[in-house]
């Protein structure tokens, strides 16, 4: 049996191409591996703890109805985390939109908190018993769950504010990069990137994809490009863009479309000095 | 193309941090949608998290956490809010921000419903088979060993489910209409 063709890679097949290449749109966006861990952890804690959380003397009682809870609350609590995330680090994205409606339509106050409460017992595994007082008093001190309205003008404020009465602990339980999820490098170029990518200048638009692609944020470096080639599509830099729009396929890792880029560049630039790279990357593949 | 270099940090956070990004574009590629992403990632590695020590490293790491991914998409397809309802465009139209470049944004979405709606013409298996073809870009015997599937049976589903892809492009394309806030299928 014969391998078939691939239909990203067929002749005249730009439709198909057109409806393979969205698979980019298909990546996490930034940030969403440290929101979505954040509430991993305290899912997976919560639910360890129940057992050691009903023998919990007086506070025990708090804690046990909010670890209960939270096996489930949690998962809710991820996504609301996560989508309040969404919208603040990557607005203008296509990715943004469909969290900004569920975010709205389940009210992240309501889901967000057990997943605070758990984290606040992640600090101790299998030890809840000696400090459950700690552990249960940030949150009731500081609900504060992100608010759909401040998570599309601010960027990292509500999530790290949800995480801020139980930082120290988190901390002490070696999962210290969940502390500050928000405030990540990329979400701190991403505003940048935005602002470069606005500004209507053929040069700008390729150093701020680049800025995105350094950043991590691939599926906003391939908007940003995606706009310059329609905004100069006889631009200077075309030859650039296209490299860069395959770097940000390959990071998004849709190999299959990334190569099939990489073929039709070595095409239109065989002379670029990327001509090499490219034509690597295209041979690696065993298509027709 | 599969990974040479398999993690050998096989710790839970190990296999989190590499592998993140995989679980999640495969779920969404089998068929979940955006606003159902967060959950299903987690739902995957709570189960990755209770069975990771049972995994022994006979198959590749990437092809038991597919099989998984394959399993919760599976079940989330069958609850009843997801057949009812493919597309619900509600969450794009409040997209506020005004830096958001509309036209860039309004054609990279019709795109990704293009490609959505084209994969839902598929069956779970018929799309798993042709996501690792067509977008993984794995040949037709690492699809087998993935999917656990004779190497005929490869065969016959990516032509089903080419067929079937290439018959909704040209439909979708051809109706060219805005597509209506929201979209019923019968989940066949």
């Amino acid at each position: 049996m014969t391998e078939p063709d691939r239909l990203a890679l067929r002749r005249g097949g730009d439709e198909l191409a057109r409806a393979l290449h969205a698979d980019a749109a298909f990546a996490p966006p930034a940030g969403a591996e440290e929101a979505l861990w954040a509430a991993l952890s305290s899912t997976l804690a919560a639910t360890s703890l129940t057992t050691a959380a009903q023998q919990a003397g007086p506070h025990g009682a708090v804690n046990a109805g909010a670890t209960g809870l939270a096996p489930q609350a949690g998962v809710l609590a991820g996504g609301a985390v996560l989508k309040g995330l969404a919208v603040g680090l990557s607005a203008g994205l296509l990715v943004a939109g469909g969290y900004v409606a569920t975010s709205r339509a389940r009210g992240p106050q309501a889901t967000a908190q057990p997943s605070v409460v758990a984290f606040a017992t992640l600090s101790r595994p299998g030890s809840i018993p000696s400090a459950p007082a700690a552990a249960v008093e940030p949150v009731a001190a500081e609900p504060v769950a992100p608010e759909p309205a401040s998570a599309e003008t601010g960027a990292a404020e509500p999530s790290s504010a949800s995480l801020r009465g139980t930082r120290a602990e988190r901390s002490a339980a070696g999962i210290a990069s969940t502390a500050n999820t928000v405030n990540t490098p990329s979400s701190a170029n991403t505003p940048n990137a935005v602002a470069l990518a606005n500004t209507p200048n053929e040069s700008v638009s390729v150093l701020a994809a680049r800025d995105a692609l350094r950043s991590g944020n691939a599926a906003q470096a391939l908007q940003i490009l995606k706009r310059a080639d329609s905004d100069y599509p006889r631009g200077q830099l075309s030859e650039e863009r296209a490299a860069l729009a395959i770097d940000a396929l390959l990071q998004l890792g849709s190999r299959q479309i990334a190569v099939a880029r990489a073929r039709s560049f070595v095409r239109r630039f065989p002379e670029s000095p990327q001509a090499a790279r490219m034509r690597e990357l295209a041979g690696d593949f065993a298509g027709p | 193309m599969v990974s040479n270099a398999e993690s050998a940090d096989l710790s839970f956070e190990g296999v989190y941090r590499e592998h993140f990004s995989f679980v999640w574009r495969s779920l969404r590629r089998l068929g979940v949608r955006e606003s159902d992403i967060a959950d299903t990632v987690q739902e995957t590695f709570l189960i990755v998290h209770r069975r990771l020590a049972e995994f022994e490293g006979r198959a590749k790491l990437t092809t038991w956490l597919f099989r998984i991914a394959l399993r919760v998409a599976s079940d989330y397809g069958k609850r009843a809010h997801v057949r009812r309802e493919v597309f619900d465009d509600s969450g794009f139209a409040e997209l506020s921000d005004p830096k958001a470049d509309v036209e860039a944004s309004r054609a990279g979405r019709d795109d990704l419903r293009l490609l959505e709606t084209a994969l839902a013409a598929l069956s779970l298996e018929q799309r798993a088979a042709f996501v690792l073809f067509e977008l993984e870009g794995l040949s037709t015997t690492e699809i087998s060993e993935r999917l656990a599937l004779p190497l005929g049976t490869v065969y016959s589903r990516l032509r089903k489910a080419r067929a079937l892809f290439e018959k909704a492009v040209s439909r979708e394309r051809r109706s060219e209409a805005p597509f209506a806030a929201r979209r019923i299928y019968d989940g066949t």
